[in-house]
């Protein structure tokens, strides 16, 4: 059992999850520690492992899109060779030459919207 | 308490010796690496800035902010958020920030 509110942890999880998709891991260290400290603050903040790059609503049935590995990791790396956030990337990202892409958001708007409703009503 | 003001209380200052007058405002979260990258721009370049994490904010001003941001802006928030006097841009894109500040 992972304590994925670890670094060591979640590392662990991260390269299970990059596994058993064919994925990769982001090679610069300083990104990648600094995602897998987002996920691990994310983690002990509400639970569950939070996209890091996006604002959760903290209730995780409005969330449960979110925690990484996201609904939109597979597509965005289909499409883009990167999730979200770059922690999960191509296995031929890096024969592109390039460090990093910013990967449009895929998230439906209803979804960020109703996380805002939600917010919206905590008194 | 007015959106201006209520940023005015939250927002952090990182002092610096340029960009004095681009009035350079950033909502970012704390867990976010793109967030992380945006602050390292303005950092590397000695700009003065202020930020707010909106991950760590009371959920009263989360709500207010996201709205003002919502309203004033774009519809669509993704973080790291930069405005500056001369515009805004919405996620971590080095280009437009050198273009809205060096211009």
């Amino acid at each position: 059992m992972l304590d994925m509110e670890t670094k060591e942890g979640m590392q662990k999880y991260v390269k299970q999850v990059s596994e058993k998709n064919s994925w990769i891991l982001n090679k610069d260290q300083q990104t990648f520690n600094d995602l897998i400290d987002g996920l691990v603050d994310n983690k002990k903040s509400y639970g569950y492992q939070s996209c890091p790059c996006r604002l959760a609503s903290g209730k995780r049935d409005l969330d449960r899109d979110l925690i990484c590995p996201c609904d939109y990791a597979s597509p965005d790396i289909q499409e883009y060779g990167a999730c979200y956030c770059n922690l999960y990337l191509s296995s031929d990202f890096y024969e592109k030459n390039i460090d990093f892409i910013a990967v449009p958001e895929r998230r439906p708007i209803d979804k960020e919207n109703a996380m805002l409703a939600y917010i919206n009503k905590i008194k | 308490m007015s959106v201006e003001e209520l940023i005015e209380k939250l927002a952090k200052k990182v002092d610096g010796t340029k960009g004095l007058n681009d009035n350079i405002l950033i909502f970012t979260l704390s867990t976010c690496m793109w967030c992380k990258k945006c602050k390292t721009f303005l950092n590397d370049r000695n700009m003065t800035y202020r930020y707010i994490d909106v991950d760590k904010i009371e959920p009263q001003d989360k709500s207010k902010i996201i709205n003002y941001l919502k309203t004033s802006y774009q519809d669509r928030i993704s973080y790291p958020f930069f405005v500056c006097e001369k515009g805004y841009v919405v996620g971590y894109n080095p280009n437009k920030y050198v273009e809205l500040l060096e211009n």
